[in-house]
């Protein structure tokens, strides 16, 4: 079983250092939706919303760098007009964005749900948040994820 | 919804029917935790019907950047 959880003890320990470094982050996606629903669906990674200042970018670089060594990144990486930064491949691969459609992120911020990933602080995004990006967004995945969270 | 319970070659079976909706209340965990436990078996599955065991870990030594769509 040790070995099945690999992946996502990976994930923690990068959650791990995203509060160590305070970084300003949300934990979006098929995690989030999977938190709120208490349903777990099949995804092939985990989706971290930052904010897009300078500041946090250089304090989630250094999470990043520690979490695998090897990484060359600049702040400047994560800052990228509707880019997406990522570790790994799926199934098992770490989203970094910096944008949601027109959601703010201090907005999304200041409704987080602040909830344990395993035994780690974790900060989700809110349900009602949730649903107005996934009501954003409206891809297939969405549209189930929708239902699931309007119950 | 009508849920009935069976056992067959010692192994617990649960049926009976129900609209989708119904189905997926089953689906419920009662915390986070249970949920990430869930969601390893259904990979421990898939591993095991697909073959694909090898991809257990995340691999950082790939990265970069891409277009969000």
């Amino acid at each position: 079983m040790a070995n099945d959880k690999q992946f996502e003890n990976d994930y923690i320990d990068f959650i791990k250092l995203l509060n160590k470094y305070d970084v300003k982050y949300l934990v979006i996606g098929a995690y989030a939706v999977m938190y709120h629903t208490k349903i777990a669906r099949e995804t092939k990674e985990i989706d971290f919303w930052i904010e897009k200042s300078s500041k946090n970018a250089e304090r989630c670089a250094k999470a990043i760098k520690e979490f695998a060594g090897g990484i060359r990144i600049n702040p400047e990486d994560l800052l990228g007009q509707k880019e997406i930064f990522f570790i790994g491949v799926e199934p098992h691969r770490i989203d970094i964005f910096n944008n949601q459609g027109k959601m703010a992120f201090n907005e999304a911020y200041k409704n987080k749900v602040d909830a344990m990933f395993r035994d780690v602080k974790t900060y989700f995004v809110a349900k009602t948040d949730l649903l107005a990006l996934k009501r954003y967004f409206y891809r297939k995945a969405d549209v189930k994820d929708l239902k699931r969270l309007s119950k | 919804m009508i849920i009935k319970t069976a056992i067959k070659n010692g192994k617990k079976i649960i049926y009976g029917k129900g609209t989708p909706a119904e189905i997926e209340t089953l689906n419920i965990e009662n915390d986070f935790d249970s949920v990430l436990d869930c969601l390893n078996q259904i990979r421990k599955t898939a591993n095991k019907l697909f073959g694909n065991r090898n991809v257990i870990k995340l691999n950082k030594r790939i990265y970069g950047k891409r277009q969000a769509v």
